[in-house]
């Protein structure tokens, strides 16, 4: 059985109405950017309701306003707490979300490479205030978080990623190189997450049809170009650079 | 209580509560100028790039995150601290706005990372006379037809709402006094009003996602909606 097979059809009729409540409008928009089939159907009808009340693609709807201020408050309410308040009594709606989550994976905390390259449990304080986690998707089952000591996913999977960073650490560049890939870039992107509460970056990397070996690089900088630049081990002060090796075999 | 009053205010208390993080004043603070940061972030804007200016805009989804990452951004500590209480705020937060946006367009590959800088003076600026491209131009050309459709087959009170409603933005108060109607009238016909746009949508195939997601799978859904639901605490 799969764990979740819903889309958002009644959401999106809802938000057309204008009675989408502040969590619903959460949960719309979060399924909206993870769902490809979602995520155009809400920009078509935005799109069209953009025209139909202000006459052209370029202006919100008062609706539409609505739900992206519903949508964001918490998030700006928790950036703007002190962070050892916020680790120190996460609320239970919190701890029930990585409950739930740790029911689909466990936690990687990746150490930068220069402290070593080790992977560490969740909940430590980790200096270089930046974490990775590394997905393996195979279709048709359930996602796969990858462990330090078994970093394997099958030939042909994707590798997804969540990242998390505290200040001055705002931008995140990937790259999964080795195993006969072209080693291209992804990012930058800016990080929304922080340790704890990482959010996914869109993107996702298939991996090459054959066995062998690749590797995760993440850079992470205080702007878009130092991020960049660490990727490219430029010397840039300041980054954090985490490594992951990602073994490709089929799974017993 | 006009959302430019909330900060900066000629009470300091205010700005004292704002830069403490009293979650009171900064949900009003955000609630106050949200709807302009997102008016703000949904306009075209012009990139200077080293072949010429090309015209961008964010996407509906990317608004969102453009919207979200400005506030998170802006209601950090430092941030807040950053904030002298003297400038208008809506300044200060359309700055940390039109950086946010350009670092979305680069992630997206919208623009390229060497054609944009953070700075305003070298990277994107509004430039009014920047128009769409092609396939823009024809994407709106599509969507007025369709809404020029569902206008006309509208009965004649339901096309009298719609353009007092929304082509001439009148309030739902001096709309039901124009048509007759009470406002819980008028404010039940407009919800019947959107139901039937959206259902005109569906029924021209308006709605229709495209068939094969390129990278999607639904184990990665599942990975987003945990995460999502860690990160929002709901």
């Amino acid at each position: 059985m799969r764990w979740f097979d819903g889309h958002v059809d009644g959401l999106l009729s809802r938000w057309a109405e204008g009675t989408l409540s502040p969590r619903q409008s959460a949960r719309l928009l979060r399924h909206a950017h993870a769902c490809e089939r979602c995520g155009a159907r809400y920009e078509r009808l935005v799109r069209a309701s953009r025209m139909l009340e202000r006459g052209d693609l370029h202006t919100p709807t008062a609706i539409e306003e609505g739900v992206l201020a519903d949508a964001g408050l918490e998030a700006a309410l928790a950036a703007a707490a002190p962070e050892v308040e916020r680790f120190r009594w996460p609320s239970l709606a919190l701890t029930t979300g990585m409950l739930a989550a740790l029911c689909l994976a466990a936690l990687v905390l990746v150490r930068p490479g220069d402290l070593g390259g080790e992977w560490q449990s969740r909940g430590v304080e980790r200096p270089s205030g930046a974490v990775l986690r590394v997905f393996c998707a195979v279709r048709q089952q359930p996602l796969r978080e990858l462990e330090p000591s078994q970093g394997t996913c099958p030939p042909g999977a994707m590798l997804a990623f969540a990242v998390g960073a505290r200040a001055p650490l705002s931008h995140v560049a990937v790259a999964v190189r080795g195993g006969g890939l072209q080693g291209s870039t992804e990012g930058p992107f800016a990080i929304l997450g922080r340790p704890g509460a990482e959010q996914p970056l869109e993107t996702t990397v298939p991996l090459p049809q054959t066995p062998g070996q690749v590797e995760v690089v993440a850079a992470f900088g205080d702007s878009p170009r130092a991020a960049l630049g660490a990727l490219r081990e430029e010397d840039t002060p300041g980054t954090v650079v985490l490594h992951l090796p990602v073994l490709i075999k089929v799974a017993p | 209580m006009d959302g430019r009053d909330v900060l900066p205010g000629s009470d300091r208390a205010v700005l004292q509560a704002f830069r403490e993080g009293d979650r009171a004043t900064l949900t009003r603070v955000y609630r106050a100028y949200s709807p302009e940061v997102v008016r703000y972030l949904a306009r075209r804007f012009s990139v200077r790039s080293g072949s010429g200016v090309d015209s961008v805009s964010l996407g509906a989804l990317d608004l969102d995150a453009a919207h979200q990452e400005t506030f998170v951004r802006a209601f950090r500590p430092a941030m807040r601290q950053a904030y002298d209480g003297v400038r208008p705020y809506l300044g200060f937060l359309l700055t940390i706005a039109r950086s946010t946006a350009v670092d979305l367009l680069r992630a997206s590959g919208r623009v390229a990372r060497e054609a944009v800088r953070l700075d305003e003076s070298s990277g994107v600026a509004q430039l009014p006379e920047a128009g769409p491209d092609p396939e823009e131009r024809v994407l709106e050309s599509e969507v007025r037809v369709l809404v020029r459709q569902f206008l006309d087959g509208l009965p004649e009170e339901g096309r009298a709402l719609a353009r007092l409603r929304f082509m001439e933005g009148l309030s739902q108060e001096v709309a039901a006094a124009q048509l007759q109607l009470t406002r819980g009238e008028v404010r039940v016909r407009e919800r019947h009003l959107r139901t039937r746009f959206t259902e005109h949508l569906r029924a021209r195939g308006w709605l229709e996602a495209p068939p094969v997601p390129r990278h999607a799978t639904d184990a990665l859904l599942v990975a987003f909606i945990a995460l999502c639901g860690m990160g929002s605490g709901i």
